[in-house]
């Protein structure tokens, strides 16, 4: 059961959960989704093609992965506002959304600490 | 990733989104490249007989063997090792000791592919790498070109040669329509280059068959077009403006589209997907630079044939032409923009 629409909606835990003015849909997919095994980036280039702000989402997931967090702003990684086209059209199944999630809370929690 | 939460006799599947997924996957992008080169793999038999299979199993043999003896667990499933064996046996002629075949896939697997990290590392093609490693060790073997036999199921040139030893049948050979060219300048029929009436590689001489399959692909956008689409025009207009200088000592631009493995090369190995550009402006640039670099080879060069080089090269240049290609993030201030802050700020 998913609070909202079906690229970035949220997994329901339990039932208990109110329905609020914000709340665009809820669905109830049958079908347990496959788990869908991760695998290499092959350099499609289709998240580049898919993403509707023109960021590099192969890039960043590169550079978020060697855990170097120095270029994560010039490549506008708080531009991402985690759509998942990106992780959709991966023909790799790499979680590239939620990466770039992590990478986001990442920045901050470092600003708030610089502050 | 996920988990399952339970409520009463519910399931609840837990996971992160997107809850749908496109159903293209890596594996299937790769195989449906296996499949594609059937076609291709049928001519060369029909063409080159029997030896034509036996090369391209010893190539592809090769390259899986190393996949699985030194690649990560599981990694042959994607299939890219066979892809790279196919086409690494397609690039060598017929008549080519089956060993060289099986040296050649497993050093483009070995070298070209497994000591950078694996599948989506490598920085060259590794079937072309492995096709740069034999004809730089086996310079003699790799430029044997055995001449069209009337006896299909006969066996061009010594397939079994055992490993280091010279060929024990002298193979009545034939120059290639590049070799010709270069050599004695003398052109083909372009009509008998494009359905594969001629010597050469195995997988170079049926153009049309080949154009046929590698748009197949790029209709189901497994190939970027942009890129075979540049290099032939690029070819076509730097051929063109050197036959129309001087049609004497420069091939037609048909010529050139057809001849050698430039149709082969621009639709399966330029078009690799780690080893092109991932932008669409890049793909443009790295199109061009090959068709640029295949003529100026072919035309001022000391071999008859570029495509290989020419592809080596620009997968060298990739990294380059990535970072100068970069998409704008939405949003982004214009050159007129940053302009006017500056001129603000001063």
């Amino acid at each position: 059961v998913i609070m909202g629409g079906p690229m970035m909606g949220l997994a329901q835990k339990d039932m208990d959960v109110p329905i609020i003015k914000g709340i665009s849909g809820v669905l109830a997919l049958t079908e347990p989704a496959a788990i869908l095994e991760e695998e290499a980036c092959i350099r499609c280039g289709r998240c580049l093609e898919a993403c509707p702000m023109f960021l590099n989402p192969s890039r960043i997931a590169a550079v978020v992965r060697s855990e170097d967090v120095d270029p994560l702003p010039g490549l506008h990684v708080l531009d991402c506002f985690e759509c998942a086209s990106c992780s959709y059209v991966c023909p790799s199944n790499i979680p590239l959304s939620q990466m770039f999630a992590l990478a986001k809370a990442g920045a901050q929690r470092r600003k708030q600490q610089a502050a | 990733v996920s988990e399952t939460s339970h409520v009463g006799d519910l399931q609840l599947q837990l996971r992160a989104s997107p809850h749908l997924k496109a159903p293209d996957s890596t594996p299937k992008i790769m195989w449906n490249v296996v499949g594609s080169l059937v076609p291709v793999i049928a001519a060369a038999t029909w063409f080159f007989g029997p030896s034509a299979l036996l090369v391209l199993v010893a190539a592809t043999a090769g390259a899986v063997l190393t996949e699985r003896a030194f690649g990560q667990r599981g990694s042959l499933g994607d299939g890219s090792a066979a892809i790279t064996g196919l086409l690494l046996g397609l690039t060598l002629p017929p008549g080519l000791p089956l060993w060289i075949a099986f040296v050649g896939g497993a050093f483009g697997i070995g070298f070209g592919k497994l000591v950078f990290g694996g599948l989506g590392q490598n920085v060259f093609n590794p079937a072309l790498l492995g096709r740069a490693f034999l004809q730089a060790a086996f310079p003699a073997a790799l430029t044997t070109w055995p001449a069209a036999t009337t006896e299909w199921a006969q066996l061009r040139g010594d397939n079994f040669a055992f490993p280091f030893t010279t060929p024990s049948v002298d193979a009545v050979t034939e120059a290639t329509p590049l070799g010709l060219m270069k050599f004695e300048a003398t052109p083909t029929d372009p009509w008998s280059l494009m359905i594969g009436a001629t010597g050469g590689s195995l997988g170079e001489t049926a153009g049309l068959l080949i154009l046929v399959c590698g748009g197949y692909l790029a209709l189901r956008n497994y190939l970027n077009w942009r890129i075979p689409v540049s290099i032939f025009l690029t070819v076509a207009l730097f051929q063109g403006l050197l036959f129309a200088i001087d049609s004497t000592r420069f091939a037609s631009p048909l010529f050139a589209l057809f001849s050698g493995g430039l149709i082969l090369g621009a639709m399966y190995m330029a078009t690799d997907m780690v080893t092109s550009p991932v932008t669409n402006a890049g793909a443009w640039i790295f199109g061009i630079g090959i068709g640029f670099l295949v003529i100026l080879i072919r035309t001022w060069g000391g071999l008859p044939e570029g495509v290989m080089y020419a592809i080596l090269l620009m997968n060298a240049l990739v990294p380059f032409i990535n970072r100068a290609t970069q998409p704008t993030p939405y949003g982004s201030p214009g050159r007129a923009a940053k302009r006017a802050v500056q001129e603000a700020e001063a």
